[in-house]
């Protein structure tokens, strides 16, 4: 799993041009605009560094190259480990980067940043992104590069218009402020079974990837 | 080193049944026109492909029983997969070593250098050429004792695809390797193949050492008239062409011997693929 782990940490590299960019410009929202974009910028960070998990499926796939990657002494489980495995260091990795960046803006006084309430809502965000993730591994793994990419976004895109659509009424938006309230008044029983849910949900998904993949031809 | 017998695979408009087998120190080749087969079955072997029937023995074990550590015995290059486009030559080098712990990196290196392939360049932007050769020094670079070469020198210049077949020569000088190859250029088969297989339409349509093909087969050009006379019992196969019949045979000494007025000819790989397969059955 290692050479495959060193094979993607490459293709990060090679990208690395965008996601500096991504990195300036997250800590240029940081400072210039304080703590009204720090939750933005927190869950964009982390979003697009997490997202890089999907692009290294599109890459290995580029030009056939999944076949030569399955002649490889490395089995098709470790093959599916692997994808999980950098995904969650993409995702912890780009969070506490975020986290860094903020507390260091915070700490040399750029822009004074308030702080309190910020991490429930940055584990919000990340328990998101995490979501994502492990639905979009699957359909990426089976629908392939273009088809995959497609049917994440959409189903995210559905998600967020359904709850755009649903907070215009006022007996939904009631409930949902509710629901938010409580995961923000440091309810940390809830949080923590939230990323119960969470692990359970990236084991399911891990295990529909591996059968996924299993059935493929190359 | 790798049995194959009786494997199936079926497909919408084509169905594979190929039994082959490389033997230890035998460079094996796969030949056929495309569409026959040879990747169909090249696929089968290294597990890209489920296949329905038939059985493929690696290193003495059935496929089932094959782990990381054998598959670590074998290099691999394939006609239509390699690595990522978006890799540079450099970004391989630590891959490899965690892959295959006999990955030898100074030697693949100098090899690179030999063929002038560019550590930090991404491979996407490397000619045909230079992905073939990338393909093959990367197969060659850790000691594998079976080579899976899948058309490895398809797009290379003359030059190329000699310096590459005296490399795989030498690969072969230490002992206890194997070579199973296929390849469009049959000039690189007869100057290196011990043995090969013909395939079309997914059956394998003959076995025989290059050595005996090259010495004994050859094409018989006969009149109608002369076809009628001719002692048929060593003819494999018939062509009707505009001066009467091309004539496949495996016993070009008999004809030579017995008929001397004949016009034979001796056979090329080419030749015993285009008669074996357009040619009628006798």
């Amino acid at each position: 799993m290692t050479g495959l782990l060193i094979k993607d940490w490459k293709l990060l590299k090679n990208q690395g041009r965008f996601f500096v960019l991504v990195l300036i410009f997250t800590l240029f929202f940081l400072i210039v605009g304080a703590s009204s974009y720090t939750g933005f910028m927190t869950s964009y960070m982390t979003f697009v560094f997490s997202i890089f998990v999907l692009s290294t499926l599109s890459y290995d796939s580029y030009d056939n190259g999944m076949a030569f990657l399955m002649a490889l002494p490395v089995s098709r489980k470790i093959y599916i480990k692997e994808k999980y495995v950098f995904g969650l260091l993409l995702i912890f990795g780009s969070w506490l980067l975020t986290m860094f960046a903020r507390q260091l803006v915070y700490c040399l006084s750029i822009s004074p940043v308030d702080n309190s309430g910020l991490l429930q809502i940055d584990l919000i965000y990340l328990f998101i992104v995490l979501l994502f993730i492990a639905y979009s591994l699957p359909v990426r793994i089976k629908f392939g590069a273009e088809k995959g990419q497609m049917i994440s976004f959409c189903t995210l895109g559905v998600f967020a218009f359904s709850i755009f659509f649903l907070a215009r009424s006022p007996l939904f938006r009631e409930k949902l402020l509710v629901v938010l309230s409580v995961f923000l008044t440091s309810s940390w029983k809830i949080l923590g079974g939230m990323f119960l849910l969470c692990a359970v949900i990236w084991c399911i998904s891990y295990k529909l990837s591996v059968k996924i993949l299993e059935k493929q031809e190359f | 080193m790798l049995r194959l017998t009786n494997v199936k695979k079926t497909y919408p408009q084509f169905h594979l049944d190929c039994s082959l087998s490389v033997p230890e120190n035998r460079v094996t080749a796969l030949i056929g026109p495309n569409g026959a087969g040879k990747t169909t079955a090249f696929k089968a072997i290294l597990g890209l492909i489920s296949t329905e029937g038939g059985q493929i023995q690696l290193f003495g074990k059935p496929y089932s029983q094959i782990t990381g550590k054998d598959q670590q015995q074998m290099g691999i290059a394939l006609s239509d997969s390699g690595f990522s486009g978006y890799l540079q030559i450099r970004d391989i080098l630590p891959v490899m070593a965690h892959l295959y712990p006999e990955f030898n990196k100074e030697r693949f290196l100098e090899s690179c250098q030999r063929f002038d392939l560019p550590l930090n360049k991404k491979i996407r932007g490397f000619s045909t050429g230079m992905k073939a050769k990338l393909k093959v020094l990367a197969a060659l670079s850790h000691n594998a004792k079976l080579l899976i070469l899948d058309e490895p020198t398809a797009g290379l210049d003359v030059l190329a695809r000699e310096e590459l077949l005296d490399m795989l020569r030498d690969y072969m000088v230490p002992g206890g390797r194997s070579v199973l190859i296929s390849s469009h250029i049959s000039s690189d088969l007869e100057n290196f193949c011990d043995d090969f297989y013909m395939i079309d339409q997914g059956k394998i349509l003959m076995h025989e050492e290059t050595d005996t093909l090259l010495d004994c087969y050859g094409i018989i050009k006969v009149t109608e008239a002369q076809y009628e006379t001719l002692d048929k019992t060593w003819l494999l196969r018939k062509k009707k062409e505009s001066y009467g019949f091309s004539l496949l045979t495996a016993q070009r000494q008999f004809y030579q011997e017995n008929v001397p007025e004949l016009t034979i000819e001796k056979c090329t790989i080419d030749d015993v693929i285009l008669m074996m397969i357009k040619g009628e059955i006798l």
